[in-house]
């Protein structure tokens, strides 16, 4: 009988131990918010809350396990999903459930609780083995606190994508033509009242189905994007279940999703090589003016503007995820909307800020310096101060004097200071405008400019400090020769660092380039002089020197903790 | 007086002084002494190698720790000082891709908290910015551990006859000799910057403009707990690198007010007292007047009355006397002529012979 005691007592103890435990592993474990595990990309919450006084929170409804669902039934989207007549005229998939229309608030429950309910119930009674919430299980649907969150990832449609859209056989070309475009882009026609397709005219859908969109666009950008890229796929896939988009929610929006397609974007890339170029008839070169007084024929007068720059329009179309990486708005020229003064159309941004605002990705600079946080490239430009201007002497490096006078010469255009001195009237005429650009452009290098060998110090001995440890021997060459490496098909890189020296600046910095630059020792030497203030001391330059270069570059080793992978340690 | 109403009153008085010392106290503004030195930590710089704590320990002869200074695996915990190191880095991971270093030491405000709570006046500002302690009037109470906000003083447990307050004393005696803090010279980066507070300030301030989304706009120290001669920019928040938000009040501010009241409310005691027992004697004084007054008017009331009384009485007297002495003279005359008219007619019948005689 003590024996039985004993061991009730026991269990008793345990059982509240595991308790203690198990509650105060609860309270003391730290919020699971961000591991996600409850994640999904095709959760929707269904509310009509827009329509009137709601008595039961929204609905959760997982559209992808719906979809897979009815799938093991042999059922397609037409169990959820009405036919709708779109604005083109064609018979579609209306993405609304079970209407074409948003009735009433009344109009509308029924629909949902009609909808969702009856279809439980048949699964139910034809002995389906999952089946959804039956009627008066309203708590099934209608949670309080969801246990799962929607998370979406922004999906869209770069080049590569591109591509395999408009190069895509499956596609129906447009009429008379050999090219596809006119299947997604559209723009609507005032007098005919009706969606039309104009070649050339093809702009980014974003611009006119924004989330507010304005008359006489309808469709929001969620919808329209989801109109056109599922109900194709959607379509597609009835006639060609293989290679087709997603018409699934994680298809897109989910980060597997987005590897897919990246992987399909890849695999397309190796078996074509390059991209072939859009085919709507843009420039190969741009020659953007700046704002030049068209009375101004004089030397004085025109010294005061600056000089046009030549754009490589074809090149970076190569280098950007897709047009709207620039064309922020519409595909049309940048000072439409950003005039010299800045318009209400451009948000009063100014064509020089426009071009000039590093804190912008769509100007020329503030792209350019995001092209500079590569971690090939941030070892020494990481280490720059970042002004809210570009520095002065880069201005040369795209603002360039066009040729001499006889090659650039017309009749009507604008003055400008040619290259040779003497002042020269740029063409109106926008071939020639482009044919002139392409001039200027190819006089651009396209390869790093590169340092005889033999005028790199092979290895730099750093001693002047030598006390702890032993000097430390630089393998200076190899640095230089692998930073080169690093550059060698950048063409940012090799237009931008003007000469041979520019690249050594950007260790011996704050000093004229040279092939022999002066010591550090030379500016940096005691720390904290009062007339030196917040100039770093010999020790920390070159420690700051060597170490953030390696951090920014990503370098693992040495770790700038092992002071012995640098200088040994004196015995 | 009752005892409640007393103490009630005395609490009053006591909170209204204070009020009025914490006005006071506002105005009284310290910002440093005048070219105080300062250290800046920038923890977009510190790599996290220990340096600064060898540095430290080197300089001041404390003993070596367990694991060498090159041990890096003690960061992986959270450490704190003791009284055998002055000075210890964390590491903070803020889910980035590389860890953020804060080193950990005495912040030197400019009005410390350790020495408002001191009553020995063991810790000192001293004008070239470190607040130093002097172990010889230390009583060991530890109120400036309590104090602290920072939680920067340590005691040596360990110590039974003397036991010592240790903390970072930002190396006041190398700083007289014109060197830098052991902790500044050992870091290879600079993340320590040494110099005049202005200056440093205005260096941080540089730091943080010329790299935009480097640093956090805050400089740690500038203002916090009025001020610290031991200041901080990080590139993350500051709360992600264990340094809390304390209030830019310096805590001499934050009790000024109070105790700057207790001499008054003491040298108060006897005025309120004194105040009261006069306000009690003059009460009893003007009582017995009352008193006296009261039965002098009741005395001589009752007399009146009986004056009055006797009077009436003397009168009434009178009076009967009177009557009575009209009555006998009434009577006597009566009678007398009573008897003269008997006389009278007497005399009638004789009295022709009589009136000759009248005559």
């Amino acid at each position: 009988m003590a024996h039985r005691k004993v061991v009730a007592g026991l269990s008793g103890f345990l059982v509240a131990l595991a308790a203690v435990l198990v509650l105060g592993g609860d309270v003391m474990s730290k919020p699971a918010a961000d591991e996600n595990v409850t994640a999904r990309a095709d959760l929707i919450m269904i509310t009509i809350a827009g329509q009137g006084e709601l008595e039961m929170p929204a609905s959760v409804f997982m559209h992808d396990k719906h979809t897979a669902a009815l799938k093991e039934q042999d059922k397609d989207c037409s169990a959820c999903h009405k036919t709708t007549t779109n604005e083109s005229g064609e018979e579609v998939m209306s993405l609304k459930f079970m209407r074409t229309e948003d009735g009433s608030f009344e109009e509308l429950k029924n629909i949902y609780h009609d909808g969702c309910i009856s279809c439980h119930a048949e699964d139910r009674a034809a002995g389906v083995e999952k089946y959804g919430p039956q009627s008066g299980e309203c708590r099934r649907c209608h949670v309080e606190n969801p246990q799962v969150t929607a998370v979406r990832l922004d999906s869209g449609m770069d080049n590569a994508l591109h591509y395999r859209h408009w190069g895509s056989d499956k596609i129906a070309k447009d009429a008379g033509e050999e090219t596809n475009c006119g299947s997604c882009h559209h723009e609507w026609d005032e007098q005919a009242e009706k969606l039309v397709y104009k070649k050339f005219e093809e702009e980014s859908c974003s611009y006119c189905h924004t989330d507010t969109p304005e008359e006489p666009v309808k469709t929001p950008r969620q919808l329209a994007f989801h109109q056109q890229c599922v109900v194709c796929h959607q379509t597609m896939s009835e006639t060609q279940p293989e290679d087709v988009g997603p018409v699934d929610c994680a298809g897109c929006h989910s980060a597997e999703g987005q590897q897919k397609i990246e992987q399909k974007n890849e695999t397309m890339q190796q078996r074509i090589g390059k991209l072939p170029r859009l085919p709507r008839k843009q420039p190969d070169a741009v020659l953007m003016t700046p704002p030049i007084p068209e009375d101004a024929q004089n030397r004085d007068m025109l010294e005061a503007s600056a000089m046009p720059v030549a754009f490589n329009h074809l090149y970076h179309e190569e280098t950007t995820d897709s047009c709207s990486s620039c064309h922020h708005k519409s595909v049309q020229a940048c000072s439409e909307c950003h005039t010299v003064q800045g318009s209400e159309k451009g948000d009063f941004i100014a064509l020089e800020q426009a071009m000039h605002q590093v804190s912008s990705e769509y100007s020329c600079v503030g792209c350019h310096q995001q092209e500079q946080a590569r971690p090939e490239c941030a070892g020494c430009h990481a280490a720059m101060p970042t002004e809210p201007t570009p520095a002065a002497d880069s201005c040369t490096t795209c603002h360039q004097p066009v040729e001499s006078a006889e090659q650039a010469v017309s009749n009507d255009g604008i003055y400008v200071v040619a290259a040779s001195g003497q002042t020269a009237r740029l063409p109106k005429d926008k071939d020639a405008r482009e044919a002139l650009a392409k001039r200027m452009i190819e006089r651009r290098p396209d390869t790093h400019k590169a340092l005889a060998v033999g005028d790199i110090p092979e290895t730099v001995t750093i001693g002047v400090l030598a006390d702890e440890y032993k000097p430390s021997e630089m393998p200076h060459r190899k640095i230089v020769l692998k930073l080169l490496e690093n550059m060698q098909d950048n063409q940012l890189a090799s237009v931008f660092h003007e000469t041979e020296l520019t690249m050594c600046q950007g260790c011996h910095h704050n000093s004229p380039a040279s092939k022999t630059p002066p010591r550090c020792a030379s500016c940096h030497g005691e720390p904290f002089m009062e007339a030196r203030a917040g100039r770093p001391g010999l020790k920390a330059a070159y420690h700051g020197q060597c170490m953030d270069c390696h951090t920014e570059m990503k370098l693992e080793k040495p770790a700038n903790t092992d002071c012995v992978a640098c200088h040994e340690k004196k015995e | 007086m009752q005892r409640r109403r007393f103490l009630g009153l005395m609490g009053a008085a006591g909170v209204s002084l204070a009020a009025s010392g914490k006005a006071k106290a506002a105005g009284k503004e310290f910002h440093g002494y005048p070219g105080s030195n300062a250290v800046l930590f920038d923890a977009t710089r510190c790599i996290g190698c220990r340096e600064c704590e060898a540095g430290c320990q080197k300089v001041n002869d404390l003993p070596m720790p367990e694991k060498p200074f090159d041990d890096l695996t003690v960061l992986d915990q959270k450490r704190r000082t003791n009284s055998d190191n002055f000075t210890i880095v964390n590491k903070y991971d803020v889910g980035r891709e590389k860890p953020v270093f804060r080193k950990f030491q005495c912040n030197h405000c400019l009005e410390p908290a350790c020495a408002s709570a001191c009553f020995v006046r063991a810790f000192k500002k001293e004008p070239n910015g470190s607040v130093t302690y002097d172990a010889s009037v230390c009583v060991g109470c530890r109120y400036c551990m309590i104090a602290c906000p920072f939680e920067v003083p340590t005691y040596e447990y360990h110590e039974a006859l003397t036991p010592r307050i240790r903390k970072c004393h930002m190396c006041y005696e190398r700083q007289l000799e014109g060197k830098l803090p052991g902790c500044v010279q050992a870091c290879p980066k600079e993340a320590l910057t040494f110099g005049d507070r202005d200056t440093i300030i205005k260096i941080a301030r540089e730091r943080i403009r010329t790299n935009p989304g480097k640093y956090i706009d805050h400089i740690y120290g500038e203002h916090e707990m009025g001020g610290t001669s031991w200041l901080y920019v990080s590139g993350v928040q500051f709360d992600q690198i264990g340094m809390r938000d304390v209030g830019t009040t310096s805590a001499p501010e934050l009790t000024a007010g109070a105790l700057a009241a207790v001499p008054v409310v003491v040298g108060l005691w006897p005025v309120l007292l004194g105040g009261i027992w006069a306000v009690n004697k003059r009460k009893e004084k003007i009582a017995a007047q009352e008193r006296e007054e009261a039965v002098k008017n009741a005395v001589a009331e009752t007399q009146e009355k009986a004056q009055q009384k006797m009077s009436e009485a003397l009168t009434k007297a009178e009076e009967s006397a009177q009557r009575r002495i009209d009555n006998e003279v009434k009577k006597a005359v009566d009678e007398a002529l009573k008897a003269k008219e008997e006389e009278a007619k007497g005399e009638g019948e004789d009295s022709k012979q009589d009136e000759g005689e009248g005559a």
